[in-house]
């Protein structure tokens, strides 16, 4: 290569562009002179070979971290996808066989709850594809699947539901719903004493809170999937909130709360 | 001469639905309903009972 470089360069090039007169070097000289060829050509017609692959290595690593920024992002909207799914063949089988025994009884309460149905399957279906919805959304989403929740157990459920907003903020779709269904999935439905659910959202200051708590029954025995789903609430937290947020599970000996902190200021 | 029924279901609609779909049948009536195991093995006790629909899933 660089024999070849110099012998053009002495032989061609200079003869086109130099004034003479000028000495030139032999074919047999150029052969010999292996220190300036080393010292000289060679680096030179190899640094640009460098250039150009450093050019494509920092191109290739560019894309390759997009990919993988691409590949996140699809992740996290796969499990949120995950958290829609999850609300749907269960609750709607209840809250549909509920509305069934209510209609088959005349109660008045039929027309209300179906239209809360429909209610809570706009909002997930339709609202919920963007990254963020309004608070005060989600709120309605709660109180709709909270009233339906009702309609299986009688009085023995004590469900109580706050709210003190300053200013309505946007969050992630439907976490607090997981982990509303968590406290009544594990707090009613498996409680045959007298259950309670407590629920409280405030939004004061940027500061997001939300807290729910639910008595466990004394022959409650945890299982590994509510772990599964809040782990995967932790993901999608982390996601978009990195440190600017906090999950709390605390769980004494009769009671289970989930508090969830997030700062409104972080985004 | 009819079957007397306890209904046994800790959702109170799921036990309105039974009674509805038992109020159908002439040969069958409701004598009882409680809402969880301990409170029918007490019914059981103390009262006549030929047939008991039970919900798999009922706590104790």
């Amino acid at each position: 290569m660089g024999v070849l470089a110099r012998i053009l360069i002495v032989h061609v090039g200079e003869t086109l562009v130099r004034v003479p007169p000028f000495r030139q070097e032999t074919i047999f000289e150029i052969l010999i002179e292996w220190k300036k060829l080393l010292l000289h050509y060679i680096p030179a017609i190899y640094s640009v070979t460098l250039i150009f692959l450093f050019i494509k290595y920092v191109v290739d690593y560019n894309r390759i971290r997009e990919k993988d920024l691409t590949l996140d992002k699809e992740k996290a909207e796969g499990e949120l996808k995950t958290l829609k799914a999850q609300l749907n063949p269960h609750f709607l089988f209840n809250t549909l066989n509920n509305i069934y025994t209510l209609s088959l009884v005349n109660s008045p309460k039929t027309p209300v709850s179906i239209g809360k149905l429909s209610e809570i399957l706009d909002h997930i279906l339709y609202k919920c594809n963007g990254k963020f919805v309004l608070l005060s959304s989600e709120i309605k989403l709660l109180e709709d699947y909270i009233d339906l929740e009702k309609l299986r157990y009688d009085e023995r459920l004590q469900v109580s539901f706050k709210t003190n907003i300053e200013t309505d903020a946007e969050i992630p779709p439907l976490i607090l719903l997981s982990l509303v269904e968590n406290a009544f999935k594990h707090g009613a439905g498996e409680d045959s004493g007298s259950p309670q659910i407590d629920i409280s959202i405030t939004n004061k200051n940027s500061l997001f809170t939300f807290e729910a708590s639910n008595t466990i029954s004394k022959h409650y025995q945890g299982g590994n999937k509510e772990a599964i789903g809040l782990a995967n609430i932790k993901k999608q937290l982390d996601l978009i909130y990195q440190d600017q947020y906090s999950l709390n599970i605390d769980r004494n000996k009769n009671i289970f709360t989930v508090t969830l902190h997030i700062n409104q200021n972080s985004i | 001469m009819k079957i007397k029924c306890l209904l046994v279901d800790d959702e109170p609609l799921a036990i309105k639905l039974i009674e509805n779909h038992i109020s159908k049948i002439d040969a069958l009536e409701v004598v009882a309903k409680c809402n969880n195991a301990l409170k029918a093995f007490e019914i059981l006790n103390t009262q006549e009972i030929d047939l008991m629909f039970l919900i798999s899933k009922c706590q104790t």
